[in-house]
């Protein structure tokens, strides 16, 4: 490894670090994941043994300096991680969702701002093929002004493989259920592919256990950047019923659709909304590694540039507001 | 005399879930479901009112034994996946534990008809000596022995359950077949016309129900739709209950095509992925390819790089993931495929409870609505309580999503 290669340390040894963010590190050119912290050592030693880190640690603060840190830790439980990072004036690439709500968003900002470092979230569809295609669609608005967006991703919880220590059972540290874990997600890519900017009268309701939702249905109105018009959307989040998923935008001349994940396609609809045919376009991730890649790759640009990329943090402003609004205009309890 | 107590492990997936709410309903039993995790029970406790939910582990021996306590009777729908080894230790580890339960006098174990292949040669594979062709039959073949003789070693009364493919509402053949349903391109290979070796979750509820009143021959049996059914009636079915024509049917040239293909890929998988992945490179814009960075690095760069780069285990990890996912793209289709594409006539003894196609007509409302909730992009915002709001007329938006 070169003298000048770019330290990453890494903040979280669960699913996503194991299996996505460190293959993916340990692939970029002229990068260095220099240590893996967990406050579960063992399993910080396993995980940094299958993919050559040599540090790990159980304590943030006794980790050696590095250029960037990966947050992989639930939301729920960064804040003081957080300040470790900025004290220590490490730039911070922070896994979705970025923040519980707003104010906190606007605080992590404003912290990073003071400690001149710079902040990305973790969005990799951004970066997926199908959400490139679908903004350039919308955007040279090729099938006239959008009337109408419905976005759901709703499927069966089913077999998690998840022992009882999964994060996502407590609120706490979840920071919400559905709506928080995987709207942050769909939230988000609509907002990316149609350049959402402000949305209004959003009204919500959820289907809940122990504090924790398992659906979350929406309704709001919202504006994309230049425009005046006002366009419905719908949205559906779901653990305990399959529903179609993905998102359906009704245009004047013809409905588009794209899915949710990685490998899925943007087709155009009939009437009877039957697919007619398929779009191509602009080149984009068709693999999970690539959309992780391709989105480190962007951050990695900012750190060096101090220009906002991609994945600037402040990009994901808007979808944070959404999903705090659903909460508390919806009928759930709230806790920020 | 009391009622029988029955745990159902992996009662969080399609067919445990099922399973779950199909047995408690029928108020015959005193149903305990078992799940990993918080959010599993939960999700579980909204869909089903007559079950205890126990949360826990049933690989480690200690958890198990207060997850079993008291229950007269084991279903087995867990199954451990992830890194081979440990997913294996992990899978002996639940029979064990079934087996070792005091309490439990009666288990069934599903197991499946993948241990006679996913492509069946019927001179070559028969009951008593199945011969699985890939790496999940190989795996459930193995436990499905042990099983066996873990539950004759403790006097249980063991059914072993060689499952077909489940469809119904929910289950992923039913996804599958909806999906390809929606696909104008797709066409069935032989019209269909071949047997299935599907069965319908409601077979698999009333088989069941059956074993544990002990109105089955205990054992290792087959379970598939009986009389069993073809891929044309399973489509036609769900076309019908969405009110979409019959798929098209695929010539008989391009199914053999299609099936000798296949057959090859799983005799000679490397050098059909080879050849696929060179068929396909004389097809594709080279040039525009190599400018992608995300190509020169996360395919092209890991395999020059991840020997040295990295220790041997991630290696294999790395290249066990991405060969996998490499067969997966060089087949002619997605995972049913196999099953369409040859003869699967499931042969040998089966668990006969209910004839398939009175299963199929007591399940075609709750697929039709399954159906149509999966396949409609609108839903109602009064239904699904949120009031209906008046959208016809533009007004400014305010200042809190800004």
């Amino acid at each position: 490894m070169p003298s000048n290669a770019i330290k990453v340390g890494i903040l979280g040894a669960g699913a996503v670090v194991d299996e996505v963010h460190a293959p993916v590190l340990a692939e970029i050119p002229d990068v260095e994941i220099a240590w893996l912290c967990d406050q579960d050592r063992e399993r910080a030693v396993r995980v940094g043994r299958a993919w050559g880190i040599r540090g790990t640690f159980d304590d943030l603060r006794s980790c050696p300096d590095v250029d960037v840190v990966l947050i992989a830790i639930p939301v729920g439980r960064r804040r003081e991680a957080l300040s470790v990072v900025f004290e220590r004036g490490w730039h911070a690439f922070v896994e979705k969702p970025f923040a519980i709500s707003a104010a906190e968003h606007m605080r992590i900002l404003e912290a990073a701002g003071r400690a001149g470092v710079e902040v990305g979230v973790g969005l990799m569809r951004r970066f997926f093929q199908a959400t490139n295609i679908a903004h350039r669609a919308f955007a040279g608005e090729a099938f006239g002004p959008v009337l109408e967006i419905w976005a759901a991703e709703a499927s069966w919880l089913g077999a998690t493989g998840r022992d009882g220590s999964w994060y996502v059972a407590d609120r706490a540290a979840a920071g919400g259920g559905v709506l928080m874990e995987t709207g942050s997600h769909l939230v988000d890519q609509v907002f990316q592919a149609l350049e959402v900017e402000a949305f209004e009268d959003l009204r919500a309701a959820f289907t809940d256990a122990e504090g924790v939702d398992l659906e979350a249905r929406a309704v709001a109105n919202v504006r994309r950047r230049g425009g005046t018009e006002i366009i419905p959307m719908h949205l559906v989040l779901s653990r305990i019923r399959d529903l179609y998923t993905g998102v359906v935008v009704r245009c004047e001349h013809a409905t588009i659709r794209f899915g949710v994940a990685f490998d899925s396609r943007v087709e155009v609809l009939g009437r009877d909304d039957r697919p007619l045919c398929r779009l191509d376009g602009p080149a984009g991730a068709t693999n999970l590694y690539q959309a992780f890649f391709l989105e480190w790759l962007a951050f990695l640009e900012q750190c060096r540039s101090r220009q906002p990329s991609r994945v600037d943090a402040t990009s994901a402003l808007l979808s944070t507001r959404f999903i705090e609004t659903a909460y508390r205009n919806g009928d759930g309890a709230w806790q920020a | 005399m009391s009622r029988q107590r029955v745990a159902i492990t992996g009662a969080g997936g399609q067919v445990g879930s099922a399973l779950v709410a199909g047995l408690a309903s029928a108020g015959e039993f005193d149903v305990v479901a078992i799940v990993r995790n918080a959010i599993t029970a939960r999700t579980l406790g909204l869909a089903t009112a007559n079950a205890e939910i126990r949360v826990g582990s049933i690989t480690d021996a200690e958890s198990s034994r207060a997850m079993f306590a008291d229950c007269d009777a084991v279903v087995n729908c867990a199954l451990a996946k992830g890194w081979p080894p440990t997913a294996r230790r992990q899978n002996e580890a639940i029979i064990g534990n079934i087996a070792n339960a005091p309490s439990v006098r009666l288990a069934v174990h599903f197991s499946t008809v993948a241990v006679y292949g996913l492509c069946v040669d019927p001179r070559s594979v028969n009951f008593e000596q199945p011969r699985p062709d890939n790496s999940y039959g190989v795996d459930k073949l193995r436990l499905e022995r042990l099983a066996t003789r873990a539950f004759s070693a403790r006097g249980i009364r063991g059914y072993i359950v060689r499952m077909g493919h489940v469809y119904g509402p929910s289950q992923w053949v039913s996804r599958d077949v909806l999906e390809r349903i929606g696909d104008p391109s797709f066409a069935l290979p032989f019209g269909g016309e071949i047997p299935s070796n599907a069965v319908s979750i409601r077979t698999v509820i009333a088989a069941v129900r059956s074993m544990l009143k002990q109105e089955q021959p205990a054992g290792v049996r087959n379970l598939v739709d009986s009389p069993q059914t073809t891929w044309r009636a399973i489509y036609d079915l769900h076309s019908e209950l969405i009110g979409q024509p019959a798929v098209r049917s695929l010539s008989e040239s391009a199914s053999r095509d299609l099936r000798d293909r296949y057959y090859a890929a799983g005799k000679r998988p490397l050098r059909t992925i080879a050849r696929t992945a060179m068929t396909a490179l004389g097809a594709v814009d080279l040039i525009g390819v190599a400018r992608l960075a995300a190509f020169r690095h996360v395919v092209h760069g890991p395999l020059l790089l991840l020997p040295t780069a990295i220790g041997e285990a991630a290696h294999r990890a790395y290249v066990h993931r991405k060969v996998r996912s490499a067969v997966k793209r060089a087949l002619p289709s997605a995972p049913l495929a196999p099953a369409v594409l040859c003869w699967h006539e499931v042969r040998g003894p089966r668990y006969e409870a209910v004839d398939s196609l009175e299963a199929i007509a007591a399940m075609r409302d709750d697929l039709r609505t399954w159906l149509g909730g999966m396949s409609s992009y609108r839903w109602d915002p009064a239904a699904m309580g949120l009031e209906q709001r008046t959208l016809d007329h533009p007004k400014r938006l305010g200042s809190i999503g800004r």
